[in-house]
This record gives C-alpha cells, sequence and structure tokens, in this order.
C-alpha cells in the first residue's frame, strides 16, 4: 500500500478453517456496528432497530413471508453459483426474472385462449418452457463471449434493462387485462397456472420446487462430469483447453441453466404471489442474488439458507417501516455493507498483515 | 585508458535454490557493442536485470562512471543514463509512438508538446537510422518498427548505455541489418552498447567485445577478433556433468510418433516451424535441445492439438492426427507435461484428486454418462499418491499448496497413466525440471527412463544440455524453428552440438 | 402544437436529461480510462442529489448544496477506489455494492423529506442574449441553467486533459498497462485514486443536476437507472469523451420520447422501443467493437477491471 513503508502484506500459504470463519464474522461484526453508528446518527435506537429488523425469525407469521421472498431470490441465486463457478460473472438474474415471467404470462394467455394444454399438467409444462425459454435468453451473452470475446458483465447488464422494459410494454400494451379498468395488469391468472400454499402455511409451494432446485444445483455442481467442466473452466481457461474441455460448450450449458433457473423465479413471483403480470414486478431481487450467492461462497445449499436471511431482512426492513418509520431502504444498506465488509475480508484471508522493524 | 561507462563488481544474486549470478564481472567502455553470451539460464538476463533495477542484488558493487551507485528501480537507471530494451516490449498498442516515446519523462511539462516531442522523435530517428513515423499508433507497427519505438524512447532520456535483450529474435533480416546499422551509429556517437545473445553469428557481426556467462559467473571476456567461434562454443557450453543414472541398452521399437515437414506459416512475432521431420520410436527417449524460443513451444503445440499446422504431418501410433483436437491426442496415448506446470498443468484451485482426473474424468472408471463415481476417483487418486510419492495432507486439499515438484509429480501420476486402457505411449515433456529442486528433478529422470524401459517413447524438450545428454538416446538441435542438427547421445560432440544451438552451421 | 414548437421542445428535454446523463458519463469515462471499473455510478448518484436537496432546503445555499453533493458522492467513490486499489476485489461486486448501498442510504436518511413533499426552488435559466434566439435550436441550447453550461464546457476540458496533458497520457497509460506505466516511475495507485474520485465527484454533480436543476423534491429512487444508463454510454461513447456528448444527448432524447409523444397523442406503443434502443445498441456497439479484433481492440482500457499488484 502506497504512503505507508512499515506495513506489508505477504500472501499466505495456507488458510485455516478457523480463521476463514474467523474474518467472514468479523465481516459481519463490522457491518452491524457500521449501520448502528448509521442509526446513533439520525437518532434512531439502533437495538429497537435491529429487533425489528431481525423480528421476521422471532415470528411466525413473519417468517413465513420471509420464506416467501426468499424463494425467487434462491432460484437467482442458484442459477449465479453456476454461471460464477465457470468464471462468467452474469449480473444478469434481475432480467432473466422478467424473461421468466414473460414466457409464463405469454403461456397462460395462450391457454386462456385455446385451451390446448391439459390443466392439471399446466404448471409442470410451464415450468419446462420457462426453464428452456429463459435459458436460451442466456445463452446469449454466453455466445457472445465464447465466440468474440464480449465482456460479459456489460451484456448481462444491458439485458436487463431489455427485458424489463419489454415486460412493462407488454403489460402496459398489448396483455393489459381488457376488463381490467385501465390498469396496467394482465388478466388474473386462473387457478391451475397458479402455485398453490403449502396446506396450513401461507407459503407457496415454490419453495419445494426451489429446495429441489438447490439440491439439483449442488448435485450438478459437485457430482457429475459437467459440473467438473465447470470448475475445470472457472479455474484456468488454458487448464481447460489442455484438458480437451470446450469452453464454448460449458458456458452456454451453464448459462443455460442459470437464466433458467432465475427464469423460475419470475415465474414463482408471478404464479405464487402475485397472480398476474405486473409492471416492475421483481424489487430487484436479482441483484440481492449476486449478493447472497456470494456470501454464500458460491454453495447452493448454503444459498437457500442465505435466501432465508435475505428474505428476513426484506421482511425486517419492512417491519422497521411500519413500526420506527424508517425506510426499507435500510436493509440495502445493510446487505451492501455486509458485502463490502466480506469482499474486504476477502482481502485478509489472502494476505497477511507483517510489520516491518526496520 | 578512459574510465569504463560501467562496471559491475562480484555481483551475487540468489533466488529460492537458484544462484543466478555467482560472483559476476562485466565492464562496458564507451563505444563498445558488447556482446553477453551465454545459454538460457547462464545468468545474462539477470545481470541486465540489476543492472536495470528490475531485480535488487545480494551483494556486489555496481560503478557508472567510476562513481558507485545504487539502482533500485528502472526509473534510477535511466536518471544514469542506463536504458533496456526488453525481448517483450513493453508498448501501449493503442497510443501512438510519440505518446510511447514520452510516456513518463521529466521532459514533459502539464501541458503536452506532442508537436516539439515529434519533431525530437524524428530528428532522433533520423540521425540513429531508425525509420519510423511519429504520429502511427503503435499496433499497426510492425515487430521491428515497434523495437524502434522501444529504442527511442531510451534515446530520447539520452541514454548512454543501452542494454537490448535478443533483440533480433523477432527481426526480419532486413530489419537486422538496419538495427545492427543503428547500433554502430550509438558507438560511433560515444555510447556503449550491451547485446545479450545465444547466436555466435551475430557475436562476430556486431561486437566489438564478448563476455561469455555460465552457471551464473564470468568465464571469459575478450576482444571479439581475439577468438573463434568454437572457442566461445566451448566457453559457453562447457564441460557438461553427467549424472549417474542407470540407463539400459533398451532395443528400440516401431516408431510411436512421427513427425513429417511440419510447417507453419508466418504469424505476428511468432516463430514459425519450417520443414521439422523426425520420429520417436518405442523405447527411446529423443531429445530437442535449443535456447528456449526457437520453435519449441510451437513445435509442442502441433504435436499436441493445440496448435493448427499448415503443412505437413503428425502421426502417432500409425495413425494421421495432424490438426485434430487435444482430446484426441490423448486418447491417442498421447501424454504431454507442458512448461507451465501451474496454471495448464494443474488448476491451482482444485484438488490433488480432481486434477489427477482432469483429462480421464469422463472414461470409465471413473464416470458415467452423467456422473463421476467418486469412489473410484478416490481410490484411483490415493494409489497414484502412493505410486508416485506426492507429498500432500490429503487427496483433497488444493494443489496450490503444493510444493513445485509435488505439482510435477501430480501433472506427471496423471499424464502418465493410463487413459481408456492405453497407456501413455508417446509422452512428450517440455521443460519437466525446470525449477524443482535436485531431489526432485532425478525423480523425474528416472522416471522417463522407466517409462522407456516399458516401451514408451519420449520427446524431452530441455535448455539444460546435460539433462539432455545423460537421459536421451538422440538428440536433436532447434535454431529458428528448424532442426539444425542430430546427434546420438553417447558419441555427442560437445562443442558441435554447442554450435548448433548457437545458430553456427556445421557439417 | 406547430412543428417548430414540438422539435425545440424535445431538444430541449434533451439537453436536460442528456446533460445529466454526461457529467456521469464523463467521469466514469475518466475512471475507466485508467483501468478502474466503478458500477456505482447509480448509488453515487442518488447520493449526490439527495446531498444537494437537503443542503438547499435547510441553508438555500445553492453552491454550498453542489459542492457537498461533489464531496458525499467522491467519499463513497473511495471506499470503491480503496477495495478495488488497494485490496484488489472483484471491482464488479464492489461497485454493486456501492450502488445498493447509496440507494438504501438514500432512500433511509431521504424519507423525512419524502414523507414531507419538501420542494425547493429549482435554479433559474439563464438565457443568452442573441444566442437564445437561434430559430428552434436556440432556446433548446441556450435557455437552459449554469450547470448545463458548464457540461457544454466540461466534454471539452475532459478531452483535453485525457489528450493532451501529461496527467492524462499517465491516465490512459495506466488504464492500458499498468506495468509499463510502473516501470516509467508513475505512480499507478494514485492516479487511479484521483481518477476513481474524479468519478465520484461529475457523478455528484449529475444528481446535483437532476434534482436542483428539473425535479426539485425529493422521492426515493429519483435517479430511476440513470447511473446505469451512465454505464452503457461510456461503451457506448468508446471511452471517448467527445463522443459522449453525442451519446449522452441520443440516450436523453430516448429518455424523453416517450413522454413527449404521449403528451402530444402520440401513444407509447413505438416509444417504449426507443427505451430499449440504446441497451441494444450498446451490445451490438460491443459485440461489433470486440469482433473487429484488431490488435488495437477498439477503445477499451486494455486493463480495465484487473486489479494491478507489482507481483503480478
Amino acid at each position: 500500500m502506497f504512503g505507508l513503508n512499515r506495513v506489508r502484506f505477504i500472501a499466505r500459504d495456507k488458510l485455516s478453517k478457523k480463521r476463514s470463519v474467523g474474518i467472514s464474522l468479523l465481516s459481519l461484526l463490522l457491518a452491524f456496528l457500521t449501520s448502528g453508528v448509521m442509526f446513533l446518527f439520525t437518532n434512531v435506537d439502533p437495538v429497537q432497530a435491529y429487533v425489528n429488523l431481525f423480528g421476521a425469525f422471532s415470528n411466525y407469521a413473519l417468517l413465513s413471508e420471509a420464506i416467501v421472498r426468499a424463494i425467487p431470490i434462491m432460484f437467482v441465486a442458484l442459477g449465479l453459483t453456476i454461471a460464477y463457478k465457470a468464471n462468467f460473472i452474469s449480473i444478469g438474474g434481475e432480467g432473466q426474472i422478467y424473461v421468466g415471467g414473460i414466457i409464463m404470462t405469454g403461456l397462460v394467455i395462450w391457454q386462456l385462449d385455446s385451451n390446448l394444454i391439459p390443466q392439471a399438467v399446466f404448471i409442470p409444462i410451464a415450468i419446462i418452457m420457462v426453464f428452456f425459454g429463459t435459458g436460451l435468453w442466456g445463452v446469449i451473452p454466453a455466445i457472445l463471449k465464447a465466440k468474440v470475446g464480449v465482456n460479459e458483465v456489460l451484456t448481462t447488464l444491458m439485458m436487463n434493462y431489455v427485458a424489463q422494459i419489454f415486460s412493462n410494454f407488454l403489460v402496459i400494451g398489448p396483455w393489459k387485462d381488457p376488463e381490467g379498468h385501465g390498469f396496467p395488469l394482465s388478466k388474473e391468472f386462473p387457478a391451475y397456472a397458479r402455485l398453490g400454499l403449502i396446506p396450513g402455511t401461507t407459503i407457496n409451494v415454490g419453495i419445494l420446487l426451489g429446495v429441489f432446485a438447490a439440491l439439483l444445483c449442488y448435485v450438478i455442481l459437485s457430482k457429475t462430469k459437467f459440473g467438473f467442466e465447470v470448475k475445470v473452466v472457472g479455474g484456468s481457461y488454458q487448464a481447460a483447453r489442455y484438458a480437451g474441455i470446450s469452453y464454448t460448450k460449458v458456458v452456454c450449458l451453464g448459462m443455460l441453466m442459470s437464466a433458467g433457473f432465475a427464469g423460475l423465479a419470475g415465474m414463482n413471483i408471478l404464479s405464487g404471489v402475485t397472480g398476474k403480470l405486473r409492471p416492475d414486478f421483481s424489487p430487484g431481487y436479482g441483484y440481492t442474488a449476486i449478493i447472497v450467492a456470494w456470501l454464500c461462497n458460491l454453495n447452493p445449499i448454503i444459498s437457500i439458507f442465505g435466501s432465508i436471511f435475505f428474505g428476513g431482512l426484506l421482511v425486517g426492513g419492512e417491519v422497521l417501516q411500519a413500526s420506527m418509520n424508517i425506510s426499507v431502504g435500510v436493509t440495502n444498506v445493510f446487505q451492501a455493507l455486509m458485502l463490502i465488509f466480506t469482499l474486504s475480508g476477502e482481502f485478509f484471508k489472502r494476505y497477511k498483515i507483517v510489520w516491518r522493524s526496520d | 585508458m578512459e574510465e569504463p561507462l560501467i562496471e559491475m563488481v562480484n555481483i551475487v544474486k540468489t533466488f529460492p535454490g537458484i544462484v543466478a549470478n555467482d560472483h559476476t564481472n562485466f565492464t562496458l567502455h564507451r563505444g563498445e557493442i558488447h556482446a553477453l553470451l551465454g545459454e538460457n539460464g547462464a545468468g545474462k538476463t539477470t545481470l541486465m536485470n540489476i543492472l536495470y533495477g528490475i531485480y535488487k542484488m545480494d551483494s556486489g558493487v555496481i560503478k557508472v562512471k567510476g562513481k558507485i551507485v545504487n539502482i533500485n528501480s528502472p526509473k534510477d537507471a535511466i536518471r544514469f543514463g542506463i536504458g533496456m530494451v526488453h525481448q517483450n516490449f513493453k508498448l501501449i498498442p493503442a497510443h501512438t509512438v510519440v505518446e510511447n516515446v514520452i510516456l513518463g519523462s521529466e521532459k514533459n511539462r502539464v501541458i503536452l508538446d506532442l508537436k516539439k516531442a515529434a519533431r525530437e522523435v524524428q530528428a532522433l530517428s533520423v540521425s540513429y537510422g531508425l525509420p519510423i513515423n511519429p504520429k502511427t499508433e503503435v499496433w499497426k507497427l510492425s515487430m521491428g518498427e515497434r523495437q524502434r519505438v522501444e529504442i527511442l524512447k531510451l534515446l530520447y532520456r539520452r541514454v548512454e548505455v543501452m542494454i537490448l535483450d535478443e533483440p533480433t529474435s523477432v527481426l526480419t533480416p532486413q530489419e537486422k541489418k538496419e538495427l545492427f546499422s543503428s547500433l554502430k551509429e550509438m558507438a560511433e556517437a560515444g555510447n556503449g552498447i550491451i547485446f545479450i545473445t545465444h547466436k555466435l553469428d551475430e557475436v562476430f557481426e556486431i561486437s566489438n567485445k564478448v563476455t561469455v556467462l555460465r552457471k551464473g559467473k564470468t568465464v571469459a571476456s575478450k576482444l571479439t577478433k581475439e577468438t573463434s567461434k568454437s572457442e566461445l562454443a566451448n566457453l559457453m557450453i562447457g564441460r557438461p556433468v553427467l549424472f549417474e543414472l542407470e540407463k539400459k541398452d533398451v532395443s528400440k521399437g516401431r516408431a510411436v510418433l512421427e513427425v513429417v515437414e511440419l510447417s507453419t506459416a508466418e504469424g505476428s512475432g511468432e516463430m514459425t516451424l519450417k520443414n521439422i521431420s523426425f520420429e520417436v520410436r518405442e523405447g527411446e527417449i529423443v531429445g530437442v535441445a535449443g535456447i528456449a524460443g526457437n520453435g519449441q513451444k510451437e513445435l509442442v503445440e502441433a504435436l499436441t492439438g493445440l496448435r493448427h499446422v499448415d503443412y505437413g504431418k503428425v502421426i502417432v501410433l500409425g495413425k494421421d492426427l495432424t490438426n485434430h483436437s487435444p482430446k484426441t491426442f490423448f486418447e491417442h496415448g498421447v501424454a504431454y507435461i507442458p512448461e507451465e506446470r501451474f496454471g495448464v498443468g494443474a488448476v491451482p484451485g482444485l484438488s490433488v484428486a480432481e486434477n489427477l482426473i482432469l483429462k480421464a474424468y469422463r472414461y470409465s472408471p471413473f464416470s458415467n454418462k452423467v456422473f463421476i463415481k467418486h469412489k473410484e476417483v478416490e481410490a484411483f487418486s490415493k494409489s497414484l499418491v502412493e505410486q508416485f510419492e506426492i507429498a500432500t495432507t490429503s487427496i483433497n486439499s488444493p494443489v496450490k499448496f503444493l510444493s513445485g515438484g509435488n505439482i510435477q509429480k501430480v501433472v506427471l501420476a496423471r499424464e502418465l497413466s493410463s487413459i481408456k486402457g492405453k497407456g501413455a505411449k508417446v509422452i512428450i515433456a517440455m521443460y519437466p525440471t525446470r525449477g524443482l529442486d535436485v531431489g526432485a528433478t532425478e525423480y523425474v529422470r528416472r522416471l522417463f527412463l522407466k517409462m522407456r524401459e516399458a516401451g514408451s517413447g519420449v520427446l524431452l524438450i530441455s535448455e539444460e544440455l546435460d539433462e539432455l545428454l545423460s537421459v536421451c538416446d538422440r538428440i536433436f538441435v532447434m535454431h529458428e524453428g528448424r532442426i539444425v542438427g542430430e546427434a546420438e547421445a553417447g558419441k555427442a560432440d560437445v562443442e558441435r552440438i554447442g554450435l548448433m544451438m548457437a545458430g553456427i552451421k556445421v557439417s | 402544437m406547430e412543428f417548430g414548437t414540438i422539435i425545440t421542445t424535445i431538444l430541449m428535454l434533451t439537453v436536460q436529461e442528456g446533460s445529466i446523463l454526461l457529467f456521469a458519463t464523463l467521469g466514469e469515462i475518466f475512471t475507466e480510462r485508467s483501468g478502474i471499473l466503478n458500477l456505482g455510478l447509480e448509488g453515487m448518484m442518488i447520493i449526490g442529489a439527495l446531498t444537494s436537496f437537503t443542503i438547499v432546503y435547510t441553508t438555500g445555499n445553492y453552491l454550498l448544496a453542489v459542492l457537498l453533493a461533489i464531496t458525499a458522492s467522491l467519499m463513497l467513490s473511495l471506499v470503491h477506489a480503496f477495495a478495488s486499489i488497494s485490496l484488489r476485489v472483484n471491482q464488479t461486486v464492489s461497485g454493486l455494492a456501492i450502488t445498493i448501498l447509496g440507494l438504501g442510504l438514500s432512500s433511509f436518511l431521504g424519507r423525512p423529506l419524502a414523507l414531507s413533499r419538501a420542494r425547493v426552488e429549482p435554479i433559474p435559466a439563464i438565457p443568452i442574449p442573441i444566442l437564445k434566439d437561434i430559430p428552434i435550436v436556440g432556446s433548446a441550447f441556450f435557455n437552459q441553467n449554469i450547470i448545463v453550461y458548464l457540461s457544454y464546457i466540461l466534454a471539452f476540458l475532459v478531452w483535453f486533459i485525457l489528450f493532451k496533458t501529461n496527467f492524462g497520457l499517465n491516465v490512459r497509460s495506466v488504464g492500458e498497462n499498468p506495468s509499463m506505466a510502473d516501470s516509467l516511475g508513475i505512480n499507478v495507485f494514485a492516479i487511479r485514486y484521483i481518477s476513481t474520485a474524479v468519478g465520484g465527484a461529475l457523478c455528484g454533480l449529475s444528481g446535483a443536476l437532476l434534482i436542483l436543476g428539473y425535479y426539485p423534491s425529493w422521492y426515493d429512487g429519483i435517479t430511476l437507472g440513470r447511473g446505469w444508463i451512465a454505464v452503457a454510454l461510456v461503451i457506448f461513447s468508446s471511452w471517448n469523451p467527445l463522443y459522449a456528448i453525442a451519446g449522452a444527448y441520443f440516450f436523453g432524447m430516448m429518455g424523453t420520447l416517450n413522454s413527449t409523444f404521449q403528451s402530444i397523442g402520440f401513444y407509447a406503443i413505438p416509444a417504449d422501443f426507443f427505451r430499449m434502443l440504446p441497451y441494444t445498441l450498446t451490445i451490438l456497439v460491443l459485440t461489433i467493437f470486440s469482433y473487429t479484433k484488431s490488435k488495437k481492440k477498439f477503445g477499451v482500457p486494455a486493463a480495465l477491471g484487473q486489479p494491478y499488484s507489482r507481483e503480478s
């Protein structure tokens, strides 16, 4: 670091699990403290604020709501995990949510007109169509990167906007419910196109699908040939070539899955929660999922819990707003601080500080 | 006599496990074009990197014009009037010649006067015979022209000592002529030129003084006109020490690798292969000698599916595999131990076990159509770790925590075990003992001898002649993309090989 | 409405919207030219907006408001700079964190202002005599507020600094080949910190212009994604400040066409496609640039997004 001549950073040659966990916890603690300071600074009682923010975890009803929020986050986070393992930095989760929603709504509208799909199998068929349809959307930036070398961060970001604008256009225009009194909403999805609630709870069955997806993702990444290829590609492009692994194939198939899962998130929001297409139906879940995937160390199983934690934060934020009149934006602050401290913590996992005595 | 421009006295520089400069001495006078000659690893580039401030010496004295100096960075070196043109140009392709030349110069004011700078660059280029258009963007320039920009960068900063590291490797014959005449002009103007090379021809073409380094020591420093090519070749190579290795007599079988008239087309800045033909038989170790950068990398890539060839054939075990994919090559029994063990041969973030099945994962018994069978992988890995004595705490530790020698063992273990039932019949190894300690080096060499006894054919590319002479049955020498000569290891005339490596034509 | 007036209105809105985008874009061009990718523009812009609004609301001092907006944004950008340059973390994720932080922080801190529907007086337009009377374009370009006038000059200033000064040459070299610059004695870290800070400062100015110029009341998320558009604009203008002027106005026009068409009774259907156009065009431009992969690689600073350290 320039300016400090006494301090040097030396790369570590091993990292004990204890130290690694320790650094992660320290990062979390710093996030807590910093937002605590922010609360004090604005005349808010930090203790009370934290109690409310994490209240979701003490209350059954709130916890259920947290899980409902967690489902789409989970799907996208799983998708991103696959992409990031292959070192493909996609930030297209948000757009993929919209594409999934578009495909689902389109399917419903078509079905309402033509009635060709038997109602009993409508949801399974929808899942397949949403998955592969959004998957194709996701393959575009993959091909552009593999064949032409276009930076995937920028392409996936741009595509998010295209998807969101298109989705809003559809719901304000051609897909607006003619009997909807002019509100920009699509026709209500019929019951067979809805994800029902788990009996006795307010949680839609999407959670089961989500957990299944997480297990599937885990199996794919750690037990299949493809998962192995993803790891090699993510580790070193040259080594992959040397080992006879096709970068194009891995990245395209990986993004197919990545976008497919994220598309299911969109389907879940429409079929499981809102029941119809609305403008801007994703409150930034695609971006929250990036943080979740990263903080959960690209582990699909941990992402289940990470998503629920973040879902709880979102709910807690609303509680905070209702009870203490604090903006929900505070959850974003907390998330961002966690991310920043954790990222910085990564540095200390790779290097240790050495004081020079000369 | 006039005092020397540069005096380097008793320079010592070590890296972990290697002494790069062992009390090396070097002196440069004004008007000299001084060739610094030696094999790879002799210490020439290290010595010059010390003079240019890129490395810090462990001990020794450097004097510039009689005064003792401390050179801690290239900026310091330039301030003392010393400049270096590296083999890999440090230029910014998107910027113009002028922008590259003046970057970071102390002559720059807040608002750049690009016109004035362009005029100065133009003047320098004319007076030293380095034709260039200052306003062109560097990406448009040929390698020879880019080299001129590097030289102009130094002339602009009024250096008096110019170090050139293997400058002719990227030039056409015409550009080489122009470079040499510019260098003569610079020397006549009172500067000192240091010319790092391994090509004996050039020593006699351009230099008036030559210093030979071998294994980090200065072995000779003479006026060029007072020596001969064979004397220099001998000094460069010395008497190699043959390792005590048991090399049994093994009968040679059929050819496992046949290379027929292999050639590649011109690429920018890359060595082209010119009509390479040779074969490797069962039970034979064939060595490829030569200074790195003479086409060995390109050859090896062509033999493993990583590079396209435009003409000629690569035949493995009787099958023509020219221009097939890497996968096809290793499925036909070609094992490849690459130069970069860390990053290509082994993936740093993956575990030992995962690296051991890097290629084999897709075949049974390690996987079926979709899944990897971890039990088989584990058993296989454990047996390889034992067999090859790989020092690791567990087969699941990331390979990046292993020592260099053990990483190489992982690569060897993987490459030499069978894929799809076919053992490694053809083994191509590139600088396999580079950077390894004595124990690991010996292990690797014995391993190749064992494979040879078992009937495989080995193609060994190495910079160390002693290694080649101890291990190989035959050696051929590569220079500038062609095979310039062959020798039987037992009856090898070292001097002859040295001359060939340095590009001198011998019968 | 007569045709001439429609054009003038479109142009005027284009200049307004374009100027907001231009500041942030110029700032990010400067940052990326030194090799640092800062995706935190949206967060920095909105913090700048909130800061300027708050200061005007409480003190009525517009100059102070703009200065503090710049400062606030700059500080946020320094967090990203520290993470990216000294700690060498993944710049994409770090930038994203800044955006989320900025959005959340502004939402949290601005809530009382949003609830009380506070308003301030926008900065007055200063018409330039004679020039403003040029038919059609006159009142669009020369009847704007002082910050907009500043933007006209700024693009040229940024261009001049980057291409005609020693400092600018150093910045560009650090973004292309930091190890070469380092070996020539240029302080890579200092240059990157400074250019990131400049990017932050200009982003804050964007935010201030947005609020004090055109939307002088606060609501959550008032920047509406303009920061992200600026990120796209940098690529679209090939990292060249002069092209950025055209790009900013083009994107600005796309942003206003929708509402303009509606206000004259021309309905929304094609306008949404106009809104998509900047993004699809950017992808196209990126692809073409990467495809015509001559050794120059058209404009992308070669070391963009890659952390630098002496050992690497």
